[in-house]
């Protein structure tokens, strides 16, 4: 195997892998209302 | 995965200048004109809710109506509340001891106005918009 091709490999194989979970959030509002 | 439908607003009714107004979450407003605000939430894991640090209603010109706003969890919309009511800035975090499958919670809104607060103001329509993010806790 060229040398090349072994460090692509070893390149690869150093990547870290990273899951990210995103946090769901849903909003709502309230009108407040009061007559004087 | 969490989802917010508003139900209800909050509304005083109309107050008498000098007279207060309160509307209590676990309580049903009997006031003509009152209504209690609602949210319902649906969640399927721990939550956090973050409400309004909002501390008045507005009307364009006049200086602020001061409120106290506070808010409730409860099993129905304008039912008992689970637990006691807390400043709506400050509501605790929703539990959910389930094993995935949805389930529902409503945050009651209400609040108090002070008699000494009504006298003497500029005669109008105050307001003020409450709003509310409930993330999902992983």
């Amino acid at each position: 195997m060229k040398k090349s091709t072994l460090a692509a490999a070893a390149a690869l194989l150093a990547l870290p892998v990273t899951a990210t979970a995103q946090n769901a959030f849903a909003s709502g509002t309230v009108t407040a209302t009061a007559k004087i | 995965m969490v989802t917010v439908t508003k139900l209800a607003d909050l509304d005083f009714g109309t107050i008498a200048p000098g007279s207060g107004a309160t509307i209590t979450p676990g309580t049903v407003p009997t006031g003509t004109g009152q209504s209690m605000g609602a949210l319902k939430i649906d969640f399927n894991s721990g939550a956090s809710v973050a409400g309004p640090t909002a501390s008045g209603l507005s009307l364009s010109g006049a200086p602020d109506l001061p409120v106290t706003f506070s808010c409730g969890y409860s099993l129905t919309q304008t039912g008992a509340l689970s637990g006691s009511a807390t400043a709506c800035s400050a509501v605790p975090n929703l539990t959910y001891t389930g094993t995935g499958a949805s389930v529902t919670r409503y945050l009651q809104v209400g609040g108090s106005i002070n008699a000494a607060d009504t006298s003497n103001r500029v005669p109008g329509t105050y307001t003020a918009n409450l709003q509310f993010t409930v993330t999902a806790l992983n």
